[in-house]
């Protein structure tokens, strides 16, 4: 068992080389290569090129993530009303407990061919299908963290009369944060997933549908351009995310037990 | 600050009051027809073994529940539920601040919650704060202060809530002695500057008597006031002399007899 | 406790009860919302047929085979990384990367190479659920106190020895909450798959019933998915329940 820790220089070269070895390594690997599956990497480079100079990249980004965003927001505020609601009324939470979980389990995937083929190809059943899938990290964490918090919080709102409003604001919400952060760090990743999923399924633009067309006729140095895109793509708004929530949650940091009855970070995954 | 003077020689009245939790067979009577009238700018005392009701009763007073019989009133009108003429001070402050909010937002928050407006709400704040002397936590998170400035953030809230009446359920149980004595110099600075009329809920009886000037003493299940000792030890007092005082020594000796006799026992009204 | 109960029959009843609503106002097509009857009605014909069990089959054994290639893989790679700084480090960026990379969308290269089987489905499951196995591996071992370790340093106990009775038990509970959470992304991307590429097994069944405008065949797989998800869910909670009996509750996701 070695646990050193390395300097600041040390940590990023270690950090470093391996995907930098990978990347020459597979730059030199394939750059003979005769395969139609693996294209040089040069070659995949400048079918990306292609791709942006065409113009097409451009529109096809803009699509893909026009739906996204519209999704997640709709995903977070519908997520969070309901989840607040539930969360503050026990009771409620309590019936509805077993039909949360079950659809927590149920993989919104397999509604993809009924609302496509039904609805079309358009935007809309897209941001549907994405909200759907967004939509269930965000409210069960949200209602996860609603009942983390100390019920003495809830009182002394109660005894100093605090306003309803204000108090969804600045107790309720503000003190479910860290446990919303997670649902909407699930919701990033899985968005993303139903994102390519259904413009795969269908569509006639997007990240999705420019990979699947490209696959469909061969073009196998697209279609790999394609799917290092939306991998690229994937990975930074995670990583974003993530310091945005960092940055987010500077209060957390130090808190022993004092906000939450129990502590809950775990992601409940859909 | 502007705070309401009660024009009332009693600040609250409990009468007849009785609770009880649960339901049929099981329900268990805390309190039966109980009688306690709160005199305006006093600071009392309600003292006597746990698990007797003090706290059930102080939230009776308070207005966070309700009694299953009688009535609490304030100045003639009844006590349905919070109001603005009282401030609660809680035993789990760690729990009671919100720990999302620095200091002075928390110390400030009741009062954007009466719809004051900022620069307004934040001068009160820091003005509670120099009260209770943090005026240089206000910056700070409440995980980054002790037990005791906690409570101390705790007690500007209800000061800067401005009302007339404070009410402290155990507020210093869970600190050690020397803040304890701090806090307690506190609350009795709290009464000679501003007024107010305040009733504390403690199992330490040297703090029951130093505190207050009137000393009720609970027993029994049901709880029923078993004594109501008036405190004649002036308003200047401190630890030293004011413990050493023949008077207080009698009066807590009175006290522990009393809350040691009828301690839970069923006593007969 | 019955007026729970109680409260959630009327709930499901009220469901129903809307879907039905739905169904007979005619505004959605009928390939959107079917008659909730006849979806009942056909899952239990489906039920009774060989193909259902063969889509179901296949599902699990797709998800499985990922699962359990990609529990062998990530679990070794989890405990090294989390033992060794320096391995941890130089594969920090590519656990990262790995597990914000949307695996469905190698799809489209993947059924190029592979086709549309069984290897299709396992390899896709493989890397969609190998780096969050490694994560919380790594958390698993890195919850082991380094005191232990020492000790067990300090009476030169060989490592083989020291990671199967000190390691992996201790980080045990962790490693069991990631292959259930990964599991439940195995039905998932199998799922997906075959919605995707046609590769036989629930997802597919789904598409050609839709295809077909057959709705209620299309939901009584819907259905049937649902259910797959949650017994698996349910059932390995209880087994992690049961198999850490002796411990308090733990393992928390990263």
């Amino acid at each position: 068992m070695n646990r050193k820790t390395y300097g600041p220089v040390a940590s990023i070269l270690l950090q470093a080389w391996l995907p930098i070895a990978l990347i020459v390594l597979w730059f030199v690997v394939s750059a003979n290569s005769e395969s139609v599956f693996w294209p040089p990497l040069t070659t995949i480079l400048g079918a990306l090129a292609e791709w942006a100079v065409e113009g097409s990249l451009w529109s096809d980004l803009v699509f893909s993530f026009g739906n996204y965003f519209a999704a997640l927001a709709l995903s977070i505020v519908v997520g969070l009303a309901f989840g607040v609601a539930i969360g503050m009324l026990p009771r409620v939470g309590q019936v509805l407990s077993p039909f949360l979980d079950f659809a927590r389990t149920l993989p919104i995937v397999v509604f993809v061919p009924i609302v496509i083929l039904t609805l079309g190809v358009g935007r809309g059943p897209k941001i549907f299908l994405i909200f759907l899938a967004c939509v269930w990290p965000i409210l069960l964490n949200c209602i996860e963290g609603v009942r983390a918090i100390s019920p003495s919080v809830f009182e002394t709102a109660r005894a100093y009369r605090i306003p309803l409003r204000l108090r969804v604001q600045k107790v309720v919400l503000a003190g479910a944060l860290p446990q919303i952060a997670v649902g909407v760090r699930l919701a990033v990743t899985i968005g993303i997933v139903m994102l390519v999923v259904s413009e795969m399924y269908g569509s006639t633009e997007g990240l999705g549908n420019f990979v699947l067309q490209s696959g469909q006729r061969f073009q196998l140095p697209r279609t790999w351009a394609g799917t290092i895109v939306i991998g690229v793509i994937g990975w930074a708004f995670t990583a974003l995310y993530a310091l945005l929530e960092h940055r987010l949650l500077a209060w957390t940091r130090q808190d022993g037990d004092a906000m939450t009855r129990r502590p809950v970070r775990r992601g409940i995954k859909k | 600050m502007t705070r309401e003077k009660l024009t009332t020689e009693v600040a609250l009245s409990a009468v007849h009051v009785a609770k009880s939790f649960g339901a049929g067979s099981a329900a268990v009577t805390v309190i039966d027809n109980l009688h306690l009238d709160i005199r305006t700018g006093d600071v009392t005392c309600l003292v006597g073994p746990s698990g007797v009701g003090k706290t059930t009763l102080l939230r009776l007073l308070a207005g966070l529940s309700s009694p299953t019989r009688g009535t609490v009133s304030m100045g003639g009108t009844e006590v349905t539920g919070p109001v603005d003429q009282i401030a609660v001070v809680f035993q789990d402050y760690r729990g009671s601040l919100m720990p999302w909010m620095k200091v002075l937002q928390n110390v400030a928050f009741p009062l954007e919650g009466r719809g004051v407006a900022r620069a307004e709400r934040l001068r009160r704040a820091a003005e509670a704060l120099d009260i209770v002397g943090l005026g240089d936590s206000a910056g700070k998170y409440p995980w980054q202060l002790s037990g005791g400035m906690q409570q101390r953030v705790a007690i500007a809230r209800a000061l800067a809530y401005e009302s007339p009446i404070l009410l402290m359920d155990e507020p210093f149980g869970s600190l050690d002695a020397q803040t304890r004595s701090e806090l307690e110099d506190l609350v009795l600075g709290l009464r000679r500057e501003l007024g107010i009329t305040i009733v504390v809920v403690t199992h330490d009886i040297d703090e029951a008597v130093y505190l207050g000037d009137r000393v009720v003493v609970f027993g029994g299940r049901p709880s029923q006031i078993v004594d109501d000792v008036p405190v004649p030890l002036g308003r200047d007092r401190d630890q030293l002399t004011t413990k050493a005082d023949p008077t207080f020594i009698e009066l807590r000796s009175r006290v522990l007899v009393e809350i040691q006799r009828y301690g839970l026992k069923t006593v007969a009204s | 406790m019955t007026t729970i109960l109680i409260w959630r029959v009327g709930v499901l009843a009220a469901g129903i009860a809307l879907w039905f609503a739905l169904w007979a106002i005619g505004t959605f097509p009928a390939t959107l919302v079917p008659n909730p009857w006849d979806v009942l009605v056909t899952l239990v014909q489906e039920v009774t047929t060989v193909e259902y069990w063969q889509a179901l089959g296949l599902t699990v054994y797709g998800a499985l085979l990922g699962l359990v290639l990609a529990a062998l893989v990530g679990i070794i790679i989890g405990i090294v990384t989390g033992a060794f700084t320096a391995a941890d480090l130089s594969m920090r960026f590519m656990i990262d990367f790995g597990r914000a990379f949307p695996a469905v969308a190698l799809v489209a290269v993947l059924v190029l190479i592979l086709g549309r089987g069984i290897e299709l489905k396992s390899t896709l499951v493989f890397v969609a659920v190998v780096f969050p196995i490694i994560v919380q591996t790594q958390h698993g071992v890195r919850r082991v106190a380094p005191s232990v370790v020492e000790t067990a340093r300090a009476f030169r106990i060989p490592p083989a020895l020291l990671v199967r009775r000190v390691m992996l038990p201790s980080a045990a509970p962790s490693i069991l909450t990631g292959l259930r959470l990964a599991a439940s992304v195995a039905i998932l991307v199998a799922i997906s798959v075959e919605v995707l590429t046609g590769s036989p097994g629930i997802g597919e069944r789904i598409t050609a019933a839709q295809l077909g405008g057959n709705a209620p065949v299309a939901f009584a797989y819907i259905v049937t998915a649902g259910f797959l998800g949650f017994a698996v869910n349910v059932g390995l909670e209880r087994l992690q329940a049961v198999l850490l009996r002796w411990r308090p509750a733990e393992g928390a996701e990263d």
